[in-house]
């Protein structure tokens, strides 16, 4: 069911539409405004003009009639004739005597009854004339209009002495009703007249708007052209087409957003460039990583021949020791450098570990593929390095894995091949090259690899893992709240062990998911279990590849602030190998996840660098002292001298010491005398999915009890 | 309705008031003819109207010109003086004479003889003192003025045609042609001024009070100095208005006149036998009030 406040988005908007839109609606309605206003004032103009000449002719008519009232005047008949004539407008003239009686009528229009005036109208006209307001009016019978006026005549009074007056203000007159005048309008004429007009204006203004919404629409469009043209290369750039260049416009405006575009564009080709070279090349030696190397592969495809020489460098531990990492980093520019000078254009050259190199042949033979291997591994020999004093000859051991057409394996599973050669090469003594030989027994390991590969993606997928905790004793107290998280891959009724499956989820690079698994699924567990055990403490291994990803961290954090769990529950293990060969980028995460109160272990302690300068500079609290030290600890005087030394070195630094492969009483009390912290072993617990959730069971009963006490 | 009772005032006490008007130069005004000596008149009793400068000066020079004592009574102190007596002033058994129209209303409800000085009824009900001069003298000295105007034209009422008539015959003896138009009333007359237009060259307006009012007479100066018309009137203020020549009687010669008739009873008529002749100087001199004034003997 989709949800429903999900919204659509809608589909962007033409600009160029929008603005053609705005000025249609702005001409439309200053159209329709304009054909208001000419409607309205042709209609003001043509009523006022009717007034004006109906004012007129009432005046007239009031002059042209008052012979009507004394004597059958026939110039004035003649005169009215001659008016009715001359006006088509009025339909008739009408007078009438002071009592509203019919007098005289002049009409164009046949039969026209001559009634007597009605009272109303009578009174209408009398009191209009009086005050001066004007005639009288009568619509209701449109288009006919009646207009009506009293007439009054004008004489000198009696008493007024005309031959002693001696200003016009001393004539004093007299008015009289004469009777009325009415007139018949024929308004329809008027009505023709502006709708004729208002039609022809209208038509103008229509023309005229439509003319400026044409030119306009076509000015915009013109205008905007330049913006325009700017969609076709921004729509390519934002599906990822770097290659564009937007053509730089005669427009100012638009130029400086072409340039724009072009410069932005540019940078984002170099970003994107640099990414690429970030993510698909070996920052220290500028050859391909492991990721981008086997993408090559990929893409070339199982129709290519050729060769896999896997490279690893003999003794380069030395070379750390002796230079430090940051010296052993520049030797490794060297012998990268030397590769490349060794190899041919077209040879696909990688660095895919800490001191390992892949190089890819193609279309060499087997014979030539052994040359151009024997080729480095004598350069490496015979031509020292040297870096800040010191000269190194730095051999190498080569495994070399020949492909041929349709071969059934992949890319990933012809590097293993080349890898297995290496070290059947350093086996046989180092500095010499050995050439993978494809025999049943190795397709049958590459072919359950394959289906480790797909089992284990399975058991990924279908939750087939699960943890199970071993305890680790606080020995002091032999008290127990700090347990280790193993993996095992559970098939039916059986448990599979790690290292079953491990190998082959490196090779196929799961190990990150199963990494990811293992924290999120003991965060889970360890949220649940802390409401009896509150300061139950989970230890989770890391791998050197998932310790390494940038978001690991913020993984970590999201997974805890998920479940509500302290980030000082957790303790995280790694190797002294993986913390060591990847220093820098270690530091940063453990120091990163101790800032938010997460610990760290270093697991193995003593079987590999065992080097206390970076173990004074790793923020770690514990140190896990490797098994071989402890298994013959009561036998061997050297361990117990090895594993005292350690503990001293902890003690010194701050840490704590864990003591694994405690297998017996016997390991348990001299590891107590010797001062270690922490016991782990079967003789304290083996690896179980129970353990934890039955020290939860007995918490609670003694909470019970207490309860109960209480 | 109020009664009003007339003052009667003593020839001594009667002080005209000072005229408006500043009494125009007469240059050449021969002394008044001598009233001629008869037997003994009776006393005459002349009705006036205050409100008119010029008749209150016809009174005052009837008190001074005339040998039998004048009873002068003032209209409108009437009523002012005596409101409330039921007695008249008037004196049916002396003569009478009224100034003015308002006098001759007031005097036609008590006595049937009387003479009408200036008055503009069309018919005189008796002795009356026309106010237009002599027809054939204005045409003479219209002529004079105007010797192009050859045609002229007048609107009347209906009881005005006889006096018209008689101004059409007189006209036609010194070669003038005059025409007249009947209308009912001011509208009318409007239309038939406008209607004469086109076939005069000047118009007499002659003091029709039943057609004629204020709006009227400016309408028809105003239309006929559109026109090129020539203009006569027979009041002082007309020339002011724009009228090209105005006949007006100067208030001694009007008393005379009265005076006369009233010596010589037998006559239908008084005439008046001088008239200032006012002319502008031009038309368009008329709004400064520059004239150019002549009296002349109406008889001569």
């Amino acid at each position: 069911m989709s949800n429903l406040f999900e919204v659509t988005p809608s589909p962007p908007r033409s600009l160029v539409r929008d603005m053609l839109l705005v000025q249609l609606v702005f001409a439309a309605a200053v159209g329709l405004i304009a054909l208001a206003s000419v409607w309205g004032i042709s209609k003001w103009v043509v009523r006022d003009n009717a007034e004006r000449w109906s004012s007129r002719w009432m005046a007239e008519l009031t002059s042209l009639g008052a012979g009507l009232y004394l004597q059958d005047d026939a110039t004035t008949v003649i005169a009215l004739r001659g008016y009715l004539d001359r006006y088509e407008e009025l339909l008739y003239i009408r007078y009438y005597d002071p009592s509203g009686q019919p007098v005289y009528v002049e009409s164009r229009l046949e039969d026209l009854p001559f009634p007597p005036l009605g009272v109303r109208p009578l009174k209408d006209m009398e009191t209009l004339s009086k005050s001066g307001e004007g005639a009288w009016r009568d619509e209701r019978q449109s288009p006919l209009v009646r207009m009506g006026q009293a007439l009054y005549t004008e004489s000198l009074s009696r008493k007024t002495d005309i031959y002693a007056a001696q200003s016009l203000d001393d004539l004093k007159t007299r008015k009289r009703l004469a009777g009325y005048v009415e007139i018949g309008l024929d308004y329809s004429r008027y009505n023709a007249d502006l709708a004729k007009g208002a039609m022809v204006g209208s038509a103008a203004i229509i023309a005229a708007f439509l003319l400026l919404a044409l030119f306009g629409g076509a000015a915009i469009r013109r205008g905007l052209a330049p913006l325009s043209a700017l969609e076709t290369p921004l729509k390519k750039l934002a599906q990822g087409e770097l290659d564009v260049h937007v053509p730089v416009s005669t427009h100012h405006e638009i130029e400086t957003i072409a340039e724009a575009i072009n410069a932005a564009a540019t940078a984002i080709r170099d970003r994107d460039q640099h990414l690429r070279k970030l993510a698909s090349y070996d920052q220290l030696t500028g050859l391909a990583n492991r990721r981008y190397f086997l993408e090559r592969l990929e893409q070339l495809g199982s129709q290519n021949t050729g060769a896999m020489l896997f490279i690893d460098l003999d003794q380069f531990k030395y070379v750390n020791d002796t230079l430090g990492h940051r010296g052993g980093d520049l030797i490794l520019s060297q012998v990268a450098e030397r590769l490349r000078n060794a190899t041919r254009p077209g040879d696909l050259i990688a660095r895919v570990g800490g001191d390992e190199f892949v190089i890819f042949l193609p279309n060499v033979e087997r014979r030539r593929a052994q040359q151009l291997g024997q080729q480095v591994v004598n350069d490496l020999k015979e031509y020292p390095l040297s870096q800040d004093g010191h000269t190194f000859n730095v051999g190498c051991s080569i495994g070399i894995a020949m492909i041929e057409r349709n071969n059934p394996f992949t890319s990933t599973e012809i590097v293993s091949q080349a890898d297995l050669a290496c070290r059947q090469a350093k086996i046989d003594g180092r500095n010499r090259l050995c050439i993978y030989e494809l025999i049943d027994d190795d397709l049958t390991q590459v072919q359950n690899d394959l289906q480790w590969q797909q089992r284990l993606k399975t058991a990924l997928r279908s939750n087939h893992f699960e943890l199970h905790y071993q305890p680790i004793q606080h020995v002091a107290t032999g008290v127990t709240q700090h347990f280790e998280a193993l993996i095992r891959l559970r098939d039916g009724d059986r448990l599979i062990f790690p290292d079953a499956f491990l190998s082959a989820a490196r090779r196929f690079a799961l190990m990150t998911e199963i990494d990811q698994w293992v924290i999120a699924t003991a965060i889970a567990e360890l949220a649940v279990w802390r409401r009896d055990l509150p300061d139950l403490k989970i230890g989770i291994n890391l791998t050197g590849s998932t310790f390494i990803e940038s978001g690991f961290s913020d993984f970590v954090l999201r997974e805890l602030d998920k479940h509500g769990v302290p980030a000082d529950s957790i303790i995280f293990e790694i190797t002294e190998q993986v913390a060591i060969s990847s220093f820098s980028d270690a530091v940063p995460q453990i120091k990163a996840l101790v800032d938010q109160g997460c610990e760290f272990a270093v697991d193995d302690f003593g079987t590999g660098y065992s080097s206390l300068s970076y173990l004074k500079r790793l923020p770690v609290r514990y140190i896990k002292i490797d098994g071989v030290f402890i298994r013959k600890l009561v036998e061997s005087e050297v361990d117990q001298t090895i594993v005292k030394a350690i503990v001293d070195i902890a003690r010194i630094m701050g840490k704590e010491t864990i003591a694994e492969f405690v297998g017996d009483e016997a390991t348990a009390e001299l590891i107590k005398r010797i001062g270690i912290d922490y016991a782990q072993g079967f003789h304290i617990g083996k690896p179980a999915r129970d353990h934890v959730p039955l020290a939860c069971q007995a918490a609670r009963s003694v909470h019970a009890a207490r309860t109960a006490q209480a | 309705m109020p009664v009003t009772t007339p003052v009667i005032l003593e020839r001594e006490t009667v002080v005209p008031p000072t005229p408006v008007r500043p009494k125009a130069p007469k240059p050449d005004k021969p002394e008044p003819d001598p009233v001629e000596e008869t037997e003994k008149t009776s006393p005459v009793t002349v009705i006036v109207s205050n409100q008119s400068p010029l008749l209150m000066q016809v009174a005052a020079s009837m008190i001074t010109r005339s040998p039998d004592p004048v009873t002068i009574i003032e209209l409108e102190k009437t009523v002012a003086a005596n409101s409330s007596s039921q007695l008249d002033p008037f004196d049916t058994n002396q003569l009478a004479v009224a100034l003015g129209e308002r006098s001759t209303e007031w005097l036609k409800g008590r006595t049937s003889d009387f003479i009408e000085v200036l008055t503009s009824a069309a018919q005189p009900s008796g002795r009356h003192i026309p106010a237009l001069p002599d027809p054939a003298w204005q045409f003479d000295i219209w002529s004079q003025h105007f010797p192009d105007a050859r045609r002229i034209g007048a609107v009347i009422s209906e009881a005005y045609v006889p006096q018209v008539q008689a101004l059409a015959i007189e006209a036609e003896k010194t070669g003038l042609h005059f025409i007249y138009r009947v209308a009912a009333n001011d509208q009318a007359a409007q239309v038939e001024f406008r209607r004469l237009t086109p076939e005069v060259d000047g118009l007499f307006l002659l003091p029709d009070p039943a057609i004629f009012n204020p709006g009227l007479i400016t309408d028809v100066i105003e239309h006929s100095h559109r026109n090129g018309l020539r203009l006569l009137a027979y009041n002082g203020f007309m020339q002011s208005l724009g009228v090209d020549l105005v006949f007006t009687a100067e208030p001694e010669d009007v008393a005379d006149a009265v005076l006369e008739l009233i010596n010589h009873p037998d006559r239908e008529a008084g005439r008046i036998k001088r008239f200032t002749v006012t002319t502008p100087v031009s038309r368009q001199s008329v709004s400064r009030q520059s004239v150019s004034r002549q009296v002349v003997r109406a008889d001569e």
